[in-house]
């Protein structure tokens, strides 16, 4: 079961030939979905793929590092800006433009990160769900470069000369990049790095007596958190092909919130299931009108009441129900 | 582990839940028809409204479309076809509005688009209906890019937002005597192509706006930019805002004694303005492009709301609703029983100088997507609005 | 004008200070963030809507049964879904609160519809008082006078009576508070229903002049944070300090710089005072122990 007896398995990307012949089948899958499905489930997977990629980066800080953010939607407009305008404006092919977003909101967050320094919990909320509105505000007023509220096209990524242009084509490069996140934040966990943050999250003062340099740490994992939201944005901006202040408001963020927390706090797979379930739910229920935003906010409640590890929590009770079964 | 038993259903429960969701999302119907969205008995149309959020009043609009295509169906349908509305909800973000209407085309099939509301929703959308071949008759909003460059299968409706503001410039200078003009807009696509065409038409006329204020949509107090206006000593003040701003507007500057003449844009003949604004609202001057809600021509369209609505108010987005549904059903008529998305677009471009119940003067030519170039003018008085004015377009 | 943008801007940070209050009570003693504060405040002034327009109850009495309401909705939030929480983290809470926000929403839009709706009100606001060159309207001249009686009652209240000083010590050690006779889980309860009663009565003052929909609040709300954190999020003085000086620094801008960047004061303000000064102006920082 899932007795470890030594630190290697600890820290094992896989914990068993099955997982690893589950993440063999699930590759699979992926492959062939658009083969197999119509064009706009296809494209609902890559929206879900993006938000998978900035929960992740938001478990990062909120889950691992226990730093609130309400104002990633911010951190993703930054992203999405970027990417479009360093395509559409200094003319730079996507290939370099995308990572460069992600960096440049990786500067932000790793800026967002001093302040946050000094403030704990409800202020540290409030500095973020600032910032969020700021950026919008700021890109609202900005005009010369952002295009104001009128918004903008970004282009079509594409690579040397092959053009990204269809549903098949983003969808895989958002799965891959999709897999490429994942995989690096489930490796920096199990480093130095995400211990360190684990540390920071369980108690700043013990992490710093234990030698935690708790500067270093909080800005980094604001920063890789942003670069996260970054890498998200910029996918999103380009998956969408249309980009707005409006597109990244404070209800952006609580989504995005809501998304880890009914997910699971502090787990990668949480992050993934909450951002497929949040992704797919405005399209399950659109046919019910106003009480979207009442069954949000009773999940919300009720996750955090009764399953505060959410999702995940569920899929493991799952598990060890059918592992114990039937007794 | 005695946890995990006594929570034995409910994890099942979650576990079929979730199963539910994917096969949900998977499943799709293929249909057969010689036209996307058309079969022997239903018109499949579609169209996206912020049914929630802070605009969610304006969804009147896909309500009232929705009511019209149910008296049509009632009355027997279009050439023996009912017509189906499907609305779906983007609270007004255009990443949202993006993704509602590629499920409309691709998952739902729908045959065509009609009044989808808003600028920069309208915007995410433009480009990809057109490669798309799905026809889009009248969005609800006077953004004067849907037209120009003209794309095959959009077709834009009423007066755009900059023939409109230059002639409520010229109205106001020629007939009111206006001296000293100040806008009051709305900083968003809407209130900047207002605020464009105001200051090109004074430019026009030797002199400039004497001050530009503007506001945010989630603004809550106005008396700063009443002071600001009350000190630009503005004879008249062009609004270019909606409802609730410039009700707040209008008494913040009766509060301070400033009393110009208020000439605004058509989103405002909305009989709900007397309500908000109370008093302060008598005698402002209302451009208008649909036929007057309260004129003796519109009785159709008020025993319409009678009975298919009633609990919608008369006048205002609903108006804009019933236009918009007319001139699709129509569309739909002339196409004919062998319906295609060309065949619509042909039907549309013999459109010239048709007028419907609410509608006036619409013209559409094989390079012509501006249905619509006039407005005319309306005073309110006495809780009513007045027509002050006949029709009038901007010679160019 | 310098003076007539301060008045009318003191008038709008007193809603400011008046949400802000209830934030600080809350925040002093559950430790939480209310982000449903502001939408606690939307459901009662629909609620006194209803009184007013559709049961016809005069303005006094449905002014009265809102208020009661909006106590009772208070403390049934705090009752029913905070108390229960199984792990009460700082995050945890916060959510809980943005669900409650998230569910108000939905509901009022579901039962009151989003079209702006006119709150009746006994006073005219175009009747206009004038002071030399100021002019202030009946209306502001009413939500000044409440918002200042309504406060200054309450400092008294918290400073003087036996219940404020428990609720103080609650805020400052929740056990030592228990351990000294303090009913702690009601007074919490009560607390809550005070602030949904500062919010109810905020709501019904302003709503005259802001018109009534379910997003009357959303905006204010986030107000009524950078005011709370002006003036430091445990000081009540400061609520109401840091309130009334967001509203007049509003509209300073909007008068003198531009009315554009009016609704962006409010997040300048917050980024400067947790930069230099993050308790605030009349906050105080407590060290926090291992």
């Amino acid at each position: 079961m899932d007795v470890r007896t030594d630190y290697l398995q600890e820290i094992r990307l896989f914990r068993s030939t099955a997982a690893r012949r589950w993440f063999a089948l699930l590759l699979v899958v992926l492959v062939v979905i658009p083969a197999v499905v119509d064009s706009y489930l296809v494209y609902l997977l890559a929206l879900a793929a993006v938000y998978i990629i900035t929960a992740i980066g938001l478990n990062l800080l909120i889950g691992y590092t226990g730093q609130i953010s309400l104002g990633h939607a911010g951190f993703m407009a930054i992203g999405a800006y970027a990417s479009s305008l360093l395509m559409l404006k200094l003319h730079f092919p996507f290939a370099l433009a995308f990572p460069v977003a992600g960096l440049i909101a990786a500067l932000f967050g790793f800026l967002l990160g001093f302040p946050a320094l000094r403030l704990t919990g409800p202020y540290l909320a409030i500095a973020t769900l600032g910032f969020g509105i700021a950026v919008a505000q700021i890109l609202v007023k900005w005009e010369s470069l952002s295009g104001g509220s009128m918004g903008i096209h970004p282009p079509k990524p594409s690579f040397g000369r092959l053009v990204l242009s269809g549903e098949t084509h983003l969808y895989y490069l958002t799965i891959m990049m999709m897999l490429l996140m994942t995989t690096g934040a489930a490796n920096l966990m199990r480093s130095k790095i995400g211990r360190a943050f684990i540390a920071v999250r369980d108690s700043d003062i013990a992490a710093t007596a234990m030698g935690v340099d708790l500067t270093l740490y909080k800005t980094l994992a604001f920063a890789i958190s942003a670069f996260y939201a970054g890498i998200g944005g910029s996918l999103m901006a380009h998956l969408v092909g249309f980009i707005s202040p409006e597109s990244f408001n404070l209800l952006v963020s609580i989504q995005l919130l809501s998304m880890i927390v009914i997910g699971g706090l502090a787990s990668i797979l949480g992050s993934i299931l909450g951002a497929i379930l949040l992704t797919a739910l405005p399209y399950l229920l659109s046919g019910i009108k106003n009480l979207p935003m009442v069954i949000y906010g009773a999940c919300l409640i009720l996750v955090v009441m009764f399953e505060p590890h959410g999702l995940r929590g569920r899929w493991t009770k799952i598990r060890l129900y059918w592992r114990l079964w039937p007794f | 582990m005695k946890r995990a038993d006594r929570t034995g259903w409910p994890t099942r429960t979650v576990g079929l839940l979730i199963c539910c969701l994917f096969v949900g999302l998977g499943g799709s119907t293929p249909l057969f028809a010689a036209e996307v969205g058309v079969t022997n008995t239903t018109i499949k149309l579609g169209t996206y409204q912020p049914l929630s959020g802070p605009l969610a009043p304006y969804a009147a609009l896909g309500r009232t479309i929705e009511a019209y295509f149910k008296m049509v169906n009632d009355r027997g349908g279009i050439h023996r076809r009912k017509i189906e509305l499907l609305i779906r909800d983007d609270g007004y973000n255009p990443a949202n509005t993006r993704v509602v209407v590629k499920e409309l085309v691709e998952r739902d099939k729908v045959f065509a688009f009609v009044g989808g509301l808003g600028t920069p929703t309208g915007l995410a959308v433009m480009d990809y209906l057109n490669e798309h071949k799905v026809p889009h008759v009248s969005p609800a909003s006077g953004y004067s890019g849907w037209a120009t460059p003209p794309k095959r299968y959009l077709f834009a409706q009423s007066t755009n937002y900059a023939v409109e503001s230059r002639l409520l410039t010229k109205y106001a200078a020629e007939q009111l005597k206006a001296k000293k003009i100040a806008v009051f807009y709305q900083n968003d696509p809407f209130g900047k192509e207002g605020l464009d065409g105001v200051t090109d038409m004074v430019k026009r006329m030797g002199s400039a706006p004497i001050a530009t204020v503007s506001y945010e949509r989630t603004d809550t107090d106005y008396a700063s930019h009443a002071i600001k206006l009350l000190r630009s000593e503005a004879d008249t003040v062009l609004l270019w805002s909606s409802s609730k701003p410039t009700a707040a507007l209008l008494k913040e500057a009766a509060k301070i004694g400033y009393k110009p003449k208020w000439v605004s844009s058509l989103v405002n003949l909305d009989p709900v303005m007397f309500k908000l604004a109370g008093e302060t609202w008598e005698g402002a001057i209302v451009a208008s492009s649909y036929t007057l809600y309260n004129s003796p021509e519109a009785e159709p369209y008020r025993e319409f709301m009678k009975k298919y609505l009633p609990n919608e108010r008369i006048g205002g987005f609903s108006v804009g609703g019933y236009a918009m549904a007319e001139i699709m059903a129509e569309a739909l008529r002339r196409a004919g029983r062998d319906l295609t998305r060309e065949k619509l677009v042909k039907a549309l471009e013999t459109f010239k100088n048709w007028s419907g119940v609410m509608t006036h003067n619409i013209t559409w030519g094989p390079d012509k997507r501006q249905g619509q170039n006039s407005i005319f003018f309306t005073k309110a008085e006495k809780g009513e609005f007045v027509r002050i004015s006949d029709w009038i377009t901007l010679d160019e | 004008m310098f003076v007539q943008l301060i008045v009318s801007g003191l008038a709008t940070g007193s809603l400011y200070a008046l949400l802000a209050l209830g934030l600080v009570i809350i925040y002093r003693t559950s430790n939480v963030l209310n982000f449903a504060q502001g939408e606690i405040a939307m459901v009662s002034t629909f609620v006194a809507f209803t009184f007013l327009e559709t049961l016809h109850i005069p303005y006094l009495g449905a002014f009265l049964l809102a208020i009661v309401t909006s106590f009772l909705l208070g403390a049934a939030i705090e009752i029913a879904l905070l108390r229960p929480a199984r792990h009460p983290t700082p995050l945890g809470l916060i959510i809980i609160t943005l669900g409650v926000q998230q569910i108000l929403y939905g509901a009022a839009g579901w039962v009151w519809g989003y079209d702006t709706k006119v709150f009746p009100s006994p006073l005219s606001d175009t009747k206009i008082h004038r002071l030399g060159s100021v002019v202030l309207s009946e209306v502001n001249l009413w939500i000044l006078t409440a918002s200042i009686i309504l406060m200054v009652a309450f400092l008294v209240f918290f400073r003087y009576t036996r219940l404020g000083v428990a609720m103080r010590a609650i805020s400052q050690n929740p056990t030592t508070a228990r351990l000294m006779g303090a009913r702690t889980p009601w007074i919490v309860s009560l607390t809550w229903a005070i602030a949904s009663v500062l919010g109810a009565v905020a709501g019904i003052l302003i709503a005259p002049v802001t018109f009534l929909d379910p997003n009357m609040m959303l905006n204010p709300l986030l107000k009524a944070f950078a005011a709370a954190t002006l003036g430091g999020m445990n000081s009540l003085a400061g609520a109401v300090v840091g309130g009334g000086s967001l509203g007049i620094l509003e509209n300073l801008v909007g008068g003198y710089l531009t009315p554009e960047l009016k609704d962006s004061v409010a997040f300048f303000v917050i980024v400067l005072v947790l930069c230099l000064r993050p308790s605030g102006l009349m906050g105080r920082h407590y060290r926090r122990r291992v």
